[in-house]
């Protein structure tokens, strides 16, 4: 009896934790960043590891804005996938909502990847996920983006 | 949609990039047309379309060899710029309304200079001053500062004296191409605002391809 009284005990003070930390967790939309999702698209040489390719975006950013200017951009690599045909890819980044145009001159700016040469452009900017994968059909056709079955 | 130009881009045989694959990868970044401006040389290659302008990007080491092969390559291609980076070169180039475009005025790695009288000259004779967004993209730190600076003054110079200034990504190959709206945001580095950076893209060069500025002057020629 005991013991099952202490096992009891135990969850209660466990689902109360989780409920409060659920309260911490929770950001009033008010409260939230503001940010924008960019599809991108990526040709290269070879085809590229992600991790590589994101570390040579982080050095662009450093190397045009340095630290304080990379820490305003928030940049996030949500999701990167190379195509079927290898050569190139296709991500999401996600980033502060005013830079915008930093984000495109960095990505710009990026010219290899582990000795690959690489162009990077910008397909499309939205403030959803779902916005920025939703494309009209014509367009997704010429670019084969096919990101809605990824995520 | 406006009709972006990118009118400075080196194809086979003096890169390894082939036509065929520059105007495909153009085309997907959303460019109206691109000139091939190989160096002293037109691309032999015909392609049958109005997409590519098959231009001359003159290279010289002095005055009278520039002026000797501007006065050999007039009137046979539609394009004419001219390999920037010398004072004398520079100044020469822009003194001499048959020339189209001054690519690269602070040279390809920003060790050149123009200056206002230049610029001024460029103004009168309708040469199209060009900011090479090629070097920003492949130089780092240090280096790129100073071509960054440089870009800066000329600009400002520009401003000033009302020349046309086009945005070119002096592309060596298909991955040295940039989309027109990547273009906008490297001018921006420089202090180019959008409207400047879109008319440098668009209504410039499209002005540079039909002689806008240059009618008058080739009348009295005639």
């Amino acid at each position: 009896m005991k013991v099952k009284q202490k096992v009891g005990a135990k969850l209660v003070v466990l689902v109360c934790i989780g409920m409060y930390w659920d309260l911490m967790l929770y950001m009033p939309p008010s409260l939230r960043e503001r940010r924008r999702y960019l599809l991108f698209e990526v040709m290269g040489e070879r085809e590229m590891d992600k991790r590589d390719l994101l570390k040579e975006i982080w050095d662009s950013i450093y190397s045009l804005y340095g630290d304080v200017g990379a820490s305003e951009i928030k940049l996030r690599l949500i999701e990167y996938h190379n195509r079927e045909e290898g050569k190139s890819g296709v991500g999401i980044l996600k980033c502060a909502h005013d830079k915008v145009e930093e984000v495109r001159a960095s990505l710009a700016c990026v010219h290899s990847v582990n000795g690959a040469r690489v162009g990077i452009r910008v397909i499309k900017i939205s403030g959803t996920i779902k916005g920025a994968t939703r494309l009209p059909r014509k367009v997704t056709a010429q670019y084969s983006v096919d990101l809605n079955s990824k995520l | 949609m406006p009709n972006f130009f990118d009118l400075n881009v080196h194809a086979y045989p003096e890169t390894d990039a082939p036509v065929e694959e520059l105007l495909r990868v153009a085309k997907r970044y959303g460019y109206a047309g691109i000139a091939l401006t190989n160096h002293d040389e037109s691309v032999k290659e015909r392609v049958e379309s109005n997409f590519i302008i098959t231009g001359v990007e003159i290279r010289a080491h002095s005055v009278l060899e520039l002026k000797r092969k501007v006065t050999l390559h007039w009137g046979k291609v539609p394009l004419l710029a001219v390999h920037g980076g010398d004072d004398k070169l520079n100044r020469a180039a822009v003194e001499d309304s048959r020339v189209d475009i001054l690519a690269h005025p602070c040279g390809e790695n920003g060790e050149g200079e123009l200056n206002h009288v230049s610029v001024r000259y460029a103004a009168a004779n309708g040469v199209a001053i060009d900011f090479n967004l090629g070097a920003l993209i492949h130089t780092r730190r240090s280096e790129r500062a100073r071509i960054l600076d440089k870009m800066r003054e000329t600009l400002k110079l520009v401003r000033k004296y009302n020349a046309p200034m086009i945005l070119t990504s002096n592309a060596h190959s298909i991955y040295d191409l940039r989309a027109p709206h990547e273009m906008i945001a490297l001018a921006a580095l420089f202090g180019m605002s959008k409207e400047e950076a879109t008319s440098a893209l668009c209504d410039i060069p499209q002005g540079i391809v039909e002689k806008r500025w240059k009618k008058e002057k080739e009348v009295e020629i005639m």
